[in-house]
């Protein structure tokens, strides 16, 4: 039986971010897993609509470029158009990249198929994974509504002011005339003459459509990448709540006694076991995650009836072996998540690592063209309008996964400070130490690096506003 | 050439064309007289790298080791080939250069008259230049070489430590076996980090006067790009010969970034494995190997920078501004 003709379940990551996967299949991204149906036919349909979106993308983003050539005679002009060719160059690298890498797109989302799980902490990490949910789908609003309201508002300026552009005089070379050109959302160059008519009205719908798409493209890979830190720092949350109830369980008998029925809750009826879709992440051998309680504790696990420790004797630290056994369990239930979440942030890292590192570089020389052409705005018009409206936009993405980066660090990095406030003087030895080893761990803090260059964290995004800023004073002080 | 540079010092631009060919070899001749020095030290790595605690591994981890070394060998070929090209254009400029006849590929005042000579003269400044070249071009590479089996051997001790299970089974020689693996690779990372430190002794004066050097030509190579013709052959040699010293500068940085990262993630992988089921009496040791673990091993350039990538790009940053400063005043 073909693996295709499989009841098709989702789980882990894609579960979640399933909105998020079909809004991006929709745009037309190469992701081309995560169907129901995957057979021959329409596999091939949805590669051609995929293709399909590519080369219109790449049409469009072509006649813009020529149209950079035609016009580099006015610096004016080339500015404004090297300005706009390098935004969609954003747009299309992500498009290509992605098509590109998405084997590790697919082994990120990959790798939450499978997480351990301990009795005690299923409703912290309930708690928790409900909560990350809800952020991941607030950022989905967010982000398609911005995109939506840009391209509306790029439409709308459109009509607003003259079509004009200016070039030289035929008759006089030291004088220039406005000439007019098709009032079109980007200035691209056409084969036919788009002035009016159909082709005209063919051509702004193709340019709406262009535009809608391509900030759809890049707004919704970088919204993937940070609903999977969102989910990372969710997660950490989760293991800086549990660590003190676990110390309270290695709390000797005589010092201090655990309140029971706060540590111990039935177990969920739902069963943890989710089904693995076989043929997606067959080479994730590393994860060792899975974690089963019956085979651990052997027969002495009974759900919610281990307050009686009138069992085995007592051990070296004044625990009972069932208590000793629960301590042991649940620290390696702490260390195996914890493990887990860092193999996910360094997948998510390898994935998208160097797209962040080209949209930086990309970034970089859009902001200080920008920077100069801020410097010739002289008034409230569609000009300024513009100008702000491309800054505004470069900054709000470098914003975004700016603060989500940001957070992934600070959080990492305060699983120390929860480790040292819970009661460990109160712990076992074993216990102790392992507080120990987790806070030496902990002490470098988790990060994404644009591929080794630079780490993602709002000080990344000062530099940038800072440097933007200071061009624009440097400029405006030569003018 | 320093004649050259004090006849020619009232006119900017043969000074610098001067000063950018004086630069490299000058630097080439101090790298040289270094690793001369070092002779000694050179032998001791060698004998170093022959002991039995960098190869005493199962077939397939010192396969990673072939291959890493494979990757820095194409690497240094690339940039050989580049060097040629650069001797190339050495020799076809005087040939294609219309402005003058009879120039030599080098600027330089000679005690006789180059013309009646001229030949011959030719012949020995490419002879000269096509040696110091290639001398360069391997210490540089040596020094590539080596530190990438450093930072393959950290790769391996990477692997070793992920893979050593704790889990002893209340026996004595069970548990006695687990801290023999963990004192071999504590022995492992001691000795990676002695050799790092030992490369660093020998080559770091070269490099930081690679780095200030390399500095200095890539901002009179950026300056002579903006005062010769675009179309003509000087040109092409001149962005030939900018983007071999980048190269050179570049693969500095990345081989110490390299290494410094892959040393970075010795305590990582090592919390990768099963080590809370560990007894408590190999917890302290594991507890100072992690302290330890914790400074990377870095390359440095005369102790003045640390070759990594943020060095790399706070270089080409400022050359790329200089070159757009330069570019304004002398337009």
């Amino acid at each position: 039986m073909s693996p295709q003709m499989m009841k098709f379940k989702v789980s882990g990551l894609v579960a979640d971010l399933m909105p998020n996967i079909r809004l991006i299949q929709t745009s037309g991204h190469f992701m081309l897993h995560y169907h129901a149906d995957n057979s021959g036919a329409l596999h091939t349909l949805r590669l051609g609509y995929c293709c399909a979106h590519l080369v219109f993308m790449l049409l469009q983003y072509g006649s813009n470029f020529v149209n950079l050539i035609f016009e580099r005679g006015d610096v004016n002009d080339l500015a404004a158009n090297t300005i706009t060719v390098l935004f969609f160059t954003h747009c299309i690298t992500k498009f290509v990249y992605f098509a590109v890498r998405s084997k590790l797109f697919y082994r990120t989302l990959g790798i939450w198929n499978q997480p351990n799980s301990h009795p005690l902490f299923v409703e912290s990490n309930n708690r928790y994974h409900a909560l990350a949910l809800k952020k991941m789908r607030q950022l989905l609003y967010i982000i398609v509504i911005w995109t939506s309201f840009s391209a509306i508002a790029w439409t709308s300026i459109t009509f607003v002011g003259d079509s004009v552009h200016n070039i030289k005089d035929p008759d006089n070379e030291n004088e220039t005339i406005t000439e007019e050109i098709p009032r079109l959302l980007v200035k691209g160059w056409y084969p036919w003459n788009a002035m009016s008519g159909m082709p005209y009205y063919i051509t702004l719908i193709f340019q709406i459509y262009y535009v809608f798409f391509s900030l759809a493209h890049a707004n919704l890979l970088d919204s993937l990448f940070c609903s999977w830190l969102i989910f990372a720092c969710e997660q950490l949350q989760h293991l800086k709540e549990i660590m003190k109830p676990l110390m309270e369980l290695s709390a000797s008998l005589d010092t201090y006694v655990p309140k029971s029925a706060d540590l111990f809750r039935a177990p969920s009826a739902t069963s943890q076991d989710n089904l693995i879709e076989s043929d997606y992440n067959a080479k994730n051998e590393e994860l060792k995650g899975v974690y089963s309680t019956r085979q651990e504790l052997g027969g002495h696990f009974r759900g919610g009836a281990l307050q009686n420790f009138g069992g085995g004797g007592v051990g070296p630290n004044g625990l009972t072996k069932k208590q000793e056994l629960m301590v042991r369990s649940a620290i390696k239930y702490w260390v195996e998540r914890h493990k887990h979440v860092v193999r996910l942030v360094t997948a998510i890292g390898d994935a998208y690592g160097v797209a962040l590192l080209l949209h930086m570089l990309t970034s970089t020389i859009m902001l200080t063209l920008l920077a100069y052409q801020a410097t010739k705005i002289t008034g409230v018009d569609k000009y300024a309008a513009t100008v702000l409206g491309y800054l505004l936009f470069a900054l709000a993405q470098v914003f975004h996964f700016c603060i989500f980066g940001n957070r992934l660090i600070e959080e990492s990095s305060s699983v120390m400070e929860a480790a040292y406030s819970c009661h460990w003087y109160d712990g076992s030895e074993e216990a102790k130490t392992f507080v120990q080893i987790v806070c030496q761990q902990c002490q470098k803090a988790m990060s994404i690096s644009g591929a080794k260059f630079f780490t993602i964290s709002l000080d990344l995004f000062a530099s940038v506003l800072g440097a933007v800023v200071t061009y624009f004073m440097v400029l405006v002080q030569l003018k | 050439m320093i004649v050259q540079m004090v006849i020619d010092r009232k006119d900017l631009t043969k000074l610098t064309e001067t000063l950018l060919f004086f630069m490299t070899h000058f630097t080439f001749l101090c790298k040289l007289t270094n690793f001369v020095n070092y002779k000694q030290k050179i032998f001791e790595v060698e004998d170093m790298l022959g002991k039995s605690v960098f190869y005493g591994f199962p077939h397939t981890q010192l396969e990673q080791l072939k291959g890493k070394i494979g990757s820095c060998n194409l690497i240094a070929k690339i940039f050989r080939v580049l060097c040629v090209l650069v001797i190339l254009f050495y020799v076809l400029v005087p040939y294609l250069d219309e402005n003058e006849e009879m120039s030599l590929p080098l600027p330089g005042w000679l005690p006789y008259n180059t013309t009646k000579y001229y030949y011959p003269t030719v012949v020995f400044q490419v002879m000269s230049v096509a040696v110091s070249a290639y001398n360069n071009s391997t210490i540089d590479i040596l020094t590539w070489v080596l530190i990438t089996v450093a930072s393959a051997e950290f790769d391996i001790l990477k692997e070793s430590l992920k893979n050593i299970n704790y889990k002893s089974d209340d026996q004595n020689t069970n548990s006695r076996n687990i801290q023999i693996y963990f004192k071999n690779c504590i022995n492992h990372h001691k000795e990676i980090m002695n050799l790092v430190y030992i490369i660093e002794d020998i080559f770091s004066k070269g490099i930081f006067l690679q780095f200030f050097a390399s500095v200095i030509v890539i901002c009179f190579t950026g300056f002579q790009m903006i005062v010769v013709p675009i179309p003509s052959i000087q040109f092409i040699f001149l962005v030939i010969y900018f983007s071999c010293m980048m190269c050179q500068i570049a693969m500095y940085c990345w081989y110490g970034h390299d290494v410094m990262t892959t040393s970075d993630e010795v305590g990582q992988f090592f919390y990768m494995s099963n080590w809370y089921e560990s007894d408590p009496e190999i917890r302290q040791s594991i507890l100072v190997f992690l302290e330890r673990t914790k400074k990377p091993a870095t390359v440095t350039a005369g102790k003045f920078v640390t070759l990594s990538l943020q060095t790399l790009t706070a270089v080409s940053t400022q050359s790329i501004i200089s070159f757009f400063i330069k570019r304004k005043t002398f337009l």
